[in-house]
């Protein structure tokens, strides 16, 4: 395999990698990891309170269902959660790497292409002058 | 090798220091239970909150990427019951959420939620709500120790200097008293206490170039909180 086509191959499997993630992990707009100050937010309800509410008309299984939540858990998201190096990681800085990285190696091989052209030009030059 | 047990020693006194300015932000993150003035608390029968167990609030803002949804189990304050036969009639309550206790699960977004730009809860640390009236109270169920009832409360919210009059439609309220089931939750008579509503940040002073294309102006809030007659645990020693 060309260096090139690799380096292509990887990109792309970076960002293949990077969509695989964030499938995954709940498909959410930012990077996340489990969070303390969200775990000491909230604990759960004994199901000793849950079947009581219900017993008394304050609250149904659909209301708890309906309820708005958001867990402490790590998430691969579409853009970083932070500057910091853990909330780096999304697909968005997959996408700026694996740019770079095809990028890079366009640009390498352009610049190869024009080495080897103005050494053949030297080259036949040469031959020409007597 | 002095000058290594120097550096050791330092790095453990930086590491203390660090420990105890954290236990210090959580400690300056709670609050003490706002006093029962003395006209209330000859009215009815106070319950206070139950605070640092479940969420006790969840709101939630409509954003390009994702819903920002945010929660906190920080509140304290108190309701005074209405007369026996009404319960839910409350003749007070008083409610204080501090602002760095909400928390997203993203760090970065609970700084800039606690900075100048929005909610400032270094000059304005504490979102207050006062019940100045309760309507519309409606029976829902009763039984042996038990009533649950739907009511409109009336009152005055304070946040980020700004306090606005709102109105809380279809609350519900459960009034129980103490027994074996309820004593699994917390000692005492309890009040469960359920709402949402919708604030808008713009009605508080709130203004913010990403509002409101990237960051909804309205949110939304769901409440539940837990009450209970006894002063629970810690707040026993703190309560004003």
């Amino acid at each position: 395999v060309k260096p090139t086509t690799a380096a292509h191959g990887i990109s792309g499997l970076l960002v293949l990698l990077a969509v695989g993630a964030w499938l995954a992990t709940g498909r959410e707009g930012y990077t996340r990891w489990p969070d303390e100050k969200l775990e000491a937010s909230d604990a759960p309800s004994s199901a000793a309170e849950e079947a009581l509410l219900a017993d008394i008309g304050f609250e149904t299984e659909d209301d708890r269902a309906a309820q708005l939540d958001v867990e402490s858990r790590f998430a691969f998201g579409l853009v970083p959660g932070g500057p910091d190096l853990p909330h780096l990681p999304s697909i968005a800085a997959a996408g700026a790497l694996a740019i770079v990285i095809s990028s890079a190696t366009v640009a390498r091989d352009a610049m190869r292409r024009r080495r080897q052209r103005a050494d053949a030009l030297a080259s036949s030059s040469s031959e020409i002058k007597p | 090798m002095n000058d290594l047990i120097r550096r050791i020693v330092a790095a453990g006194a930086l590491l203390a220091t660090a420990g105890l300015a954290l236990a210090g932000a959580d400690e300056h993150s709670r609050l003490k239970e706002p006093r029962v003035p003395a006209e209330l608390a000859s009215k009815g029968v106070i319950y206070h909150t139950i605070s640092g167990k479940q969420a006790q609030v969840t709101f939630t803002s409509n954003a390009p990427l994702e819903n920002i949804v945010g929660k906190s189990n920080l509140i304290v304050g108190y309701a005074v019951a209405g007369p026996a036969d009404a319960p839910a009639r409350l003749v007070g309550a008083q409610w204080l959420l501090p602002v760095r206790s909400l928390a997203t699960g993203l760090p970065l977004r609970d700084e800039h939620m606690a900075d100048e730009e929005w909610l400032d809860a270094e000059s304005f640390p504490v979102i207050r709500f006062t019940l100045k009236k309760v309507e519309e109270v409606k029976p829902i169920k009763s039984g042996e120790g038990y009533s649950t009832w739907s009511a409109t409360f009336v009152g005055e919210m304070s946040m980020h200097g700004v306090d606005r009059p709102i109105r809380v439609t279809d609350a519900k309220l459960s009034f129980l008293e103490a027994s074996d089931k309820t004593a699994q939750i917390a000692g005492g008579d309890l009040l469960f206490l359920k709402c949402a509503y919708e604030v808008r940040m713009s009605e508080f002073g709130i203004r913010h170039k990403d509002v409101p294309d990237k960051v909804s102006d309205l949110i939304r809030l769901e409440q539940m909180l837990r009450l209970s007659t006894e002063v629970q645990g810690q707040d026993r020693r703190r309560q004003g």
